[in-house]
């Protein structure tokens, strides 16, 4: 990749306090993406993806500390920057969708005002009243809900969690962001409007050239999105690579667990596999491989460190890759 | 010492509340056998004097000396709030877990009672019944006690209600247990913590309360000593002997405070042990 | 009546007052009575009983709604300024001083209010009482003192609850939303958080009606203001029981009436609320 990133996250280790002692949630991650990428990071839950995507957006909870690396975002290192200056590039720099939208969406206002909120900072051109709300309620209807006007008067309890879900994307995407983090945002709906949801970001990301770095622990939401994937596992990215690549060949032990698990037509009637064990909790990830007391290709040297291998665009951080 | 701590040892509310309620006991219970000086005998030489070593909280208007007031005073507001938490404990409590453990018409009415006395300020019911009754010690501190009921008998019926639907509650009842001794030897304990918690916050309020009506005239009535009575007497005085009125106070502060303090300390521990 | 009164004159007042009739016949006639707005005859004064308390009401109703007008006056800004500049740690102290404020009785700091300020330091007046149709100023001026003095405990009792409330809302996730969106910390801070922090403070409004009520009642005396309370204090002194009956029954009123606008208010403020009636699921 020749073209300057768009993000490059370097080396970045995020940890959580309890107690007086710092637990790592995120080692040592690095990747960068360039204008109009569209990555997938997938991982159990507990495995940082989140945080990640907190990170970069600057959204991270107070007690949770950044103990090294970078974020740097059109050549700016984002975690050099006070809280006013990340303020700055929220809105319409990076913005974020959230897995939650019930909680994500002040119970008190209604849709309308609170897309209105959105419309007032970014869109100029909206400069009075009636043109703010035919922005607001083109941008509703852009998501694919019928009959916006209505909806924008409504307060978040009165709607479903998937009309919820495409006011937070249309709220997300009116500042027209360039790098767009979407957290789990199907995880809590049905399968049709999880569908629907996808669709609809595939489409928002070329119609605006959107950069996207989507977050699920559904393989099958990755494949039908993203270019790259980025495999988590405990807070480690463990592989890296172009996603119909990691689908055909994955090379860590736990992404092919992971694909392994994956019910697929072709696998009906056969038990799918499993991995033993548990993801390490917090306090229990001092080995050098956190993946090793579950793999089946473990050696001795596992315990002791685990080299990261890089070819071509792919990345394996394994002893012992396939 | 942590402010919000669970264990009780820790907890400072706890700790200084108990400190505070501790203290005042004494000086109340010492008070029975003991003064620096007579309350109640006049001495015209001694007539507002400020305080000093001989006398720690100065003399009133009479030559009294104050400190010994306040100690016997003190006897009316343990008084208070002991009948308030007696009458509260034995009644309200009865009342209060039989509503909500048996239901029925008879929960019905009482909750409508209930909330029928919520309307009138706990002050004012206290000032009819001073002015159908009389006031005086004796009106006073039934009257004090009588409107105290309402709050444990709400307690304790929200608290059965809570427990009787656990699934161990259930079970006794299924193999058989007489419902007077589910009341008695399972419900009644499981109430000990909020129990202990609203007497002690019901003190604090009963004291004040008895304050509050002794300072218009209307609750205890000389020669029953009142820390209420002492206030309203030391306004007349307020410029010449500032500490008058602010020895009176103090104390009703200091034991509402210490009460208050002691219930939300009970209140912390309480929580963390539900929480388990 | 006396201890030395005629036996013969007894009865005749007692017939006059219809005291010789049974209880119950008692009761209903005042029943009836009361629904024609007809609440007897005041025993001391000897006048009708509502005419006196007309006087009276607006005195008292002013200085409650004046109270409550302080508390919120003190209370918003103290709690939001709380919430927002000190750590968490900072409890302690405000949780003291929160305690203190509710121990400290509000007619020993009526007089203490009075020592300082208006004996010592001669500011203010420590009687005489203004009506706001009068001379709002004047009001204003003298009705500081009482006051302050009736809404100290729920002054307390609210910067307690907005503080723990607003440190909450702060925590939860439409702030992040909020934040996302690039709005500055003020803005989420006075147009997100608050409104969603004073809901639980509101369900507290009826406690503080009554307390401030209560509060009224007591410190009339203190600063000599002919409202409810005064009246109430020289009717139990004469036991005179259809102006106390009328007076009290005036106070429930209105204390239902605050209730009631609490509860509109509650579901004003709150749209989960008015749609939780009409949800039958």
């Amino acid at each position: 990749m020749d073209k300057e990133p768009l993000l490059q996250v370097t080396d970045l280790s995020l940890t959580v306090p309890y107690l007086g002692i710092a637990y790592p949630a995120v080692e040592h991650i690095s990747f960068s993406m360039a204008k109009g990428d569209s990555f997938g990071l997938i991982g159990e839950s507990g495995c940082g993806k989140s945080l990640t995507a907190l990170a970069i957006a600057g959204l991270l909870p107070e007690q949770i500390l950044r103990s090294s690396g970078k974020i740097i975002f059109d050549g700016v290192d984002l975690t050099q920057l006070t809280a006013q200056q990340m303020q700055a590039y929220h809105g319409d720099d990076i913005s974020m969708v959230f897995q939650d939208s019930a909680t994500s969406l002040n119970p008190l206002l209604t849709v309308g005002y609170q897309l209105r909120e959105v419309i007032v900072l970014y869109c100029p051109t909206a400069d009075t009243p009636a043109k703010q709300k035919q922005l607001a309620e083109d941008s509703l209807r852009e998501v694919g809900l019928i009959d916006p006007a209505e909806t924008l008067n409504k307060y978040p309890h009165q709607l479903s969690g998937g009309q919820r879900q495409r006011i937070m994307l249309a709220m997300a995407m009116l500042p027209k962001p360039r790098l767009l983090l979407a957290d789990e945002p199907t995880t809590a709906l049905d399968l049709t409007t999880q569908q629907q949801i996808l669709a609809l970001i595939r489409n928002l990301q070329i119609k605006h050239h959107l950069t996207l770095l989507m977050i699920s622990h559904n393989m099958r939401v990755v494949q039908s999105l993203c270019q790259r994937t980025l495999v988590m596992y405990a807070g480690k990215i463990v592989e890296q690579g172009p996603t119909e690549s990691i689908l055909q060949q994955p090379q860590h032990p736990y992404s092919k667990a992971l694909l392994g698990a994956m019910p697929t037509f072709d696998r009906r009637g056969k038990p799918l596999e499993t991995v033993e064990g548990m993801v390490p909790p917090l306090y229990a990830r001092n080995l050098a491989c956190t993946f090793s007391p579950r793999c089946p290709r473990k050696t001795a040297e596992c315990d002791l460190a685990v080299a990261e291998k890089k070819q071509g665009d792919r990345m394996v951080l394994c002893n012992h890759p396939e | 010492m942590s402010k919000h701590s669970p264990t009780w040892w820790k907890n400072s509310n706890f700790l200084v509340g108990g400190s505070i309620v501790c203290l005042l006991l004494l000086l109340m219970l010492t008070s029975f056998f003991w003064t620096p000086y007579s309350p109640t005998a006049p001495s015209a030489a001694a007539k507002l004097q400020a305080p000093s070593f001989i006398h720690l909280l100065g003399t009133d208007h009479l030559g009294r000396d104050v400190f010994s007031r306040i100690m016997v005073a003190s006897q009316t507001a343990f008084l208070v709030g002991i009948s308030s938490v007696g009458a509260g404990c034995l009644l309200g409590v009865s009342l209060g877990l039989t509503c909500g453990y048996y239901g029925g018409w008879f929960d019905l009415v009482t909750v409508r009672l209930l909330d029928a006395f919520k309307a009138i300020p706990s002050l004012l019911l206290a000032l009819m019944m001073i002015a159908v009754f009389g006031s005086g010690m004796k009106v006073t501190v039934m009257a004090i006690a009588l409107l105290a009921i309402p709050l444990y008998a709400r307690m304790a019926r929200s608290s059965a209600i809570q427990l009787k639907n656990l699934e161990y509650m259930q079970w006794t009842k299924l193999i058989g247990i007489s419902r007077r001794r589910i009341l008695f030897v399972h419900l009644l304990p499981n109430i000990r913590s909020p129990l202990l918690i609203t007497a002690s916050l019901g003190f604090a309020s009963s004291v004040l309360t008895e304050a509050g009506l002794s300072y218009l005239g209307l609750g205890v009535q000389p020669p029953d000593p009142s820390w209420g009575k002492m206030l309203s007497e030391a306004q007349d005085y307020l410029f010449n002997a500032p500490w008058l009125a602010l020895s009176a106070g103090l104390a009703i502060t200091l034991l509402v405070l210490g009460f208050n303090l002691l219930g939300d300390g009970l209140r912390d521990i309480s929580d963390y042990r539900r929480k388990d | 009546m006396g201890e030395a009164a005629d036996p013969a004159l007894e009865a005749l007042l007692r017939k006059e007052l219809g005291l010789d009739l049974p209880l119950l016949q008692r009761y209903l006639n005042w029943m009836v009575n009361l629904f024609h707005g007809d609440l007897g005859q005041s025993i001391r004064f000897n006048l009708p009983v509502n005419q006196l308390i007309s006087q009276r009401l607006p005195n008292t109703l002013a200085l409650a709604v004046w109270s409550f007008f302080l508390t919120i006056v003190i209370a918003l800004p103290l709690g939001l300024w709380l919430a927002r500049h000190s750590r968490d740690s900072a409890g302690f102290a405000v949780n003291a001083f929160s305690q203190l404020g509710i121990a400290i009785p509000s007619f020993w700091l009526a007089i203490l209010l009075m020592l300082v300020f208006g004996v010592k330091l001669n500011w203010l007046p420590i009687n005489g009482y203004l009506p706001w149709s009068v001379s709002p100023f004047g009001f204003m001026r003298s009705m500081l003192l009482p006051g302050l003095a009736i809404s100290c405990s729920s002054v307390a009792i609210v910067v307690r609850y907005l503080r723990a409330s607003l440190l909450d809302q702060m925590l939860q996730d439409y702030v992040r939303t909020a934040r996302n969106k690039g709005l500055s910390e003020n803005v989420i801070l006075y147009r997100h958080v608050l409104r969603n922090a004073l809901i639980p403070v509101l369900t507290i409004l009826g406690v503080l009606l009554v307390n401030i009520l209560s509060g009224s009642i007591i410190i009339e005396s203190t600063f000599s203001i002919p409202g409810l309370g005064q009246l109430l204090q020289t009717a139990i002194r004469s036991r005179d029981l259809p102006l106390v009956q009328g007076i009290t029954l005036y106070i429930s009123i209105v204390v239902t009436l605050g209730f009631f606008l609490v509860d509109v208010l509650c579901a004003w403020a709150d749209p989960r609320i008015r749609d939780r009636e009409i949800d039958y699921e």
